[in-house]
């Protein structure tokens, strides 16, 4: 949690406050749409999608502070055909949990 | 009066960053979120400045360059238009594709005159700007 509070301040830092907390909710927004893409492209086989969505996600995650899902999205994007199973659909919902609770928490204590 | 860059980025966080740095650094900006977007931009406003993706879905960062330098030379040759500069637009590519991997196209409309990586720290990313644009450091200006 300290962790990710420190992502916050040091990007709060270099931009500003209300820009890190619009970039949050863009972030929010893109995930939310991201998950059911991840889905089918996986259901459906369709590797090159999911890396091309992985590649947009890897820089919207590490530009708001989410390092784990953006590290997450790196796998995906390098090797879809390895990395895009089961085990990272439930990952990304587990790390974007923990990151939207800490987001929460640091926007209302800004 | 302020030169004008243009952001093209498929990705709406990273368009944020690039165009709060412009304006810190007193440019106007426009943006695209793909390389078909910018191109009517690049033909008809000649901006300063193109901070350029290279990895986007629709037209990607080597497609936008040479399709536009393709159209330029057409427009040249038919002297339809008179106003297009003889100065080439200054490209900064902000992304995160490894330099080693991107293949700059040779072109006579555009000069690539920086590189910033989406996965530097947001304080490196900062300086970059300031420094390859300006030349001047955004340290501390907010």
């Amino acid at each position: 949690m300290s962790q990710v509070k420190d992502l916050f301040d040091q990007l709060a830092s270099q931009l500003c406050e209300d820009l890190v907390v619009e970039l949050v909710g863009i972030f929010e927004q893109q995930f939310g749409e991201s998950e059911a893409l991840f889905e089918e492209y996986f259901q459906k086989r369709d590797f090159k999608n999911a890396s091309l969505l992985a590649h947009k996600l890897k820089s919207s995650a590490r530009n708001v502070g989410a390092k784990e899902l953006g590290d997450l999205y790196c796998q995906v994007e390098k090797s879809p055909e390895v990395n895009l199973n089961p085990q990272f659909l439930i990952l990304q919902k587990k790390y974007y949990e923990q990151y939207s609770n800490s987001a929460k928490a640091w926007i209302n204590s800004a | 009066m302020k030169e004008l860059a243009l952001i093209i980025d498929d990705e709406s966080t990273s368009r944020k960053i690039a165009s709060y740095f412009l304006s810190l650094l007193e440019f106007d900006y426009r943006e695209a979120s793909d390389g078909n977007e910018a191109i009517e931009t690049l033909l008809n406003d000649h901006p300063a400045v193109v901070i350029l993706d290279w990895r986007m879905p629709i037209l990607n960062g080597y497609s936008t360059l040479t399709i536009t330098e393709d159209i330029m030379r057409q427009i040249k040759r038919s002297n339809s238009i008179n106003s297009l500069s003889e100065n080439p637009i200054k490209v900064v590519l902000y992304t995160s594709v490894k330099i080693e991997e991107i293949d700059i196209p040779e072109t006579h409309s555009f000069k690539v005159i920086g590189y910033i990586n989406k996965d530097w720290e947001i304080d490196i990313q900062k300086r970059k700007f300031g420094k390859i644009l300006k030349n001047k450091s955004l340290k501390g200006m907010y």
